[in-house]
């Protein structure tokens, strides 16, 4: 029932700096429910070791979630009436997994005088251990009767229900303005989550992206009508994938040089019974698209 | 390996790179980094005849030289306010300078330069004309005008002091003829190195365009967030080192490029 898929693409901008990709994504598919996850490292001096950071991220979350579906038919019938306090037990358990593993981490594998060269001793003592390992974190779950997600930092979710059309479904949480630099690394991580439940619509495809993707495009439409056009590609999912991977590269490269991810995790039965509103939903979104594109161009004076 | 295979190679990727006609998912173009010109035109009354009729050409042949400096890797938007008795936009939104086509300007009516510098706050926000999500760079922002504002012109630079897209935002001015006042240009542009005058249609054309080009350019450079010993600096420092290498550039092409032998504005006005 459901499929997916997840990649992750070096910005161009890490290439000429030497930087590894810091972006890390990942798919599950299980019977029940799958998962689409991604995250992104922060990359900058004192998050030296972003890159495993972003990685722990995804695969932190994608234990909680099956940790919280391990008795799937108990986890269906509570979480749609108790959906906000589950979702914030989810939100701790992610980072307690995840700093659990960067404590691991860190033991097994202390800071080399090589990383501590770039900083003076003042400058080092003052960085928490956690934050040489920070990163974003977007996931999004699909289940048989409802959807949901979390996110920690920058990024995107997109979700198409029945209707056809593309949305970003995330409610922003406002006791966190400061969202573009909101980490799964700070002290009070799992107070800054935002997220969503739907459980009135049906899902055709839910979407989890890093801000490299969102800033390649020159419009936030541009942005939505991607996600439908993908959507409407997913019935033939491994001739898309190449398309996909080839696409993800040249949107970085020719973009904001930034890494990319994507992961997606849809329902193959609704992809394929609903072909047709979905193909119309990118014929419509073209037309749009130019008319937006005509008004913009008029002369005011 | 040899050197002749490597660039064969790279060149594959490349040309596969690009192999995307076909693509769907090509429909939606890709957007390079982008910066946001906005130019606020001073239109009252007293621009009227010569002045407004040599900033409409110069107006027209710079189109193509900033588009120059977009070509390499930064989309150029182009957002004009005009203000005199009202203020307008010439667009409803910033148009790509491959797009942008000048709109001929009239002068007409008084000074509003207060509101403009509110309508402007206004817009220079996520919500609103700096909405796209490919955009990388602070704007830059040119205020050319040849006179005294009439209104409150410090309670709108107030609002518009307090948006931080301005204050991170590289700012330069031009006073046209000799009514221009250096001193209000340099409170909104904040340092006097950013301020120039013209006297001449000659000197018009030159400044607006050395303002315009150098100021795009150095916009949308890259600069990196640490210092010379690796230790990072924060965005504040970035965005003054960008407007103090403005105010640099600026003098120093204005000192080579001034226009002697030209007609004064202000001859027979």
């Amino acid at each position: 029932m459901f499929n997916g898929f997840s990649h992750s693409v070096m910005g161009a901008s890490h290439e000429k700096t030497g930087l590894v990709c810091q972006d890390s994504s990942a798919f599950k598919i299980c019977d029940n429910y799958a998962v689409a996850v991604v995250a992104d490292g922060h990359g900058s001096k004192k998050h030296f070791r972003s890159h495993i950071g972003s990685k722990y991220a995804v695969e932190s979350t994608i234990e909680a979630i099956d940790r919280y579906c391990e008795n799937y038919d108990d986890f269906e019938e509570n979480f749609p009436k108790n959906h906000k306090m589950i979702l914030r037990n989810i939100e701790k358990q992610i980072i307690s997994n995840w700093n659990k593993k960067v404590e691991k981490h860190l033991a097994e594998n202390p800071v080399t005088a090589d990383e501590k060269s770039k900083f003076t001793d003042e400058e080092f003592e003052k960085i928490a251990p956690e934050s040489y390992y920070g990163s974003t974190l977007i996931a999004a779950v699909a289940c048989k009767n409802f959807t949901f997600g979390v996110q920690i930092g920058d990024g995107s979710l997109v979700a198409l229900f029945d209707d056809g059309k593309a949305v970003m479904p995330m409610e922003y949480n406002e006791s966190a303005p400061a969202n573009v630099t909101a980490s799964i690394c700070n002290s009070n991580a799992a107070t800054m989550f935002s997220s969503f439940f739907n459980d009135k619509k049906k899902l055709i495809a839910l979407y989890a992206s890093t801000d490299g993707l969102y800033t390649s495009f020159g419009s936030e439409y541009d942005f939505l009508d991607y996600h439908t056009i993908i959507t409407s590609q997913l019935t033939n999912i491994e001739v898309f994938k190449k398309s996909i991977v080839n696409n993800l590269t040249k949107r970085s490269h020719f973009g904001t040089e930034d890494d990319i991810s994507l992961s997606c995790v849809f329902n193959e039965d609704i992809v394929r019974d609903e072909k047709e509103l979905i193909a119309k939903a990118v014929e419509d979104n073209k037309k749009a698209a130019a008319e937006r594109k005509a008004a913009l161009l008029t002369k005011r004076v | 390996m040899s050197n002749e295979m490597i660039s064969d190679a790279a060149n594959e990727a490349v040309d596969n790179m690009l192999d995307f006609d076909d693509d769907p998912l090509s429909a939606t173009g890709v957007s390079r980094k982008s910066l946001v010109i906005f130019f606020l035109i001073d239109t009252s009354g007293s621009m009227k005849g010569k002045k407004m009729g040599e900033l409409n050409t110069v107006m027209e042949e710079l189109i193509p030289e900033i588009r120059k400096v977009g070509e390499a890797d930064t989309e150029v938007k182009v957002a004009v306010l005009t203000f005199s008795t009202d203020v307008r936009w010439m667009y409803s939104t910033p148009i790509s300078i491959e797009d942008f086509e000048w709109a001929r300007l009239r002068a007409n009516g008084v000074t509003s330069m207060g509101a403009a510098f509110k309508e402007l706050s206004l817009r220079m926000s996520r919500n609103s004309f700096l909405n796209s999500p490919s955009l990388s760079f602070a704007p830059v922002i040119f205020l050319m005008t040849d006179g005294y504002p009439s209104d409150d012109y410090r309670e709108g630079l107030r609002e518009l002091q307090s948006n931080s897209w301005y204050k991170f935002g590289l700012k330069a001015a031009l006073g046209i003829g000799n009514e221009a006042n250096d001193d209000v240009l340099a409170e909104f542009t904040g340092t006097p190195d950013t301020v120039v005058h013209a006297y001449s249609g000659g000197q018009l054309a030159q400044m607006i365009k050395i303002i315009a080009v150098t100021s795009s350019q150095i916009g949308s450079k890259s600069m990196t967030l640490s210092d010379d010993t690796g230790r990072e600096i924060g965005e504040e420092d970035v965005f003054a080192a960008k407007q103090k290498l403005l105010g640099q550039q600026i003098q120093e092409l204005v000192g080579k490029n001034v226009e002697e032998s030209d007609v004064p504005f202000d001859t027979g006005w």
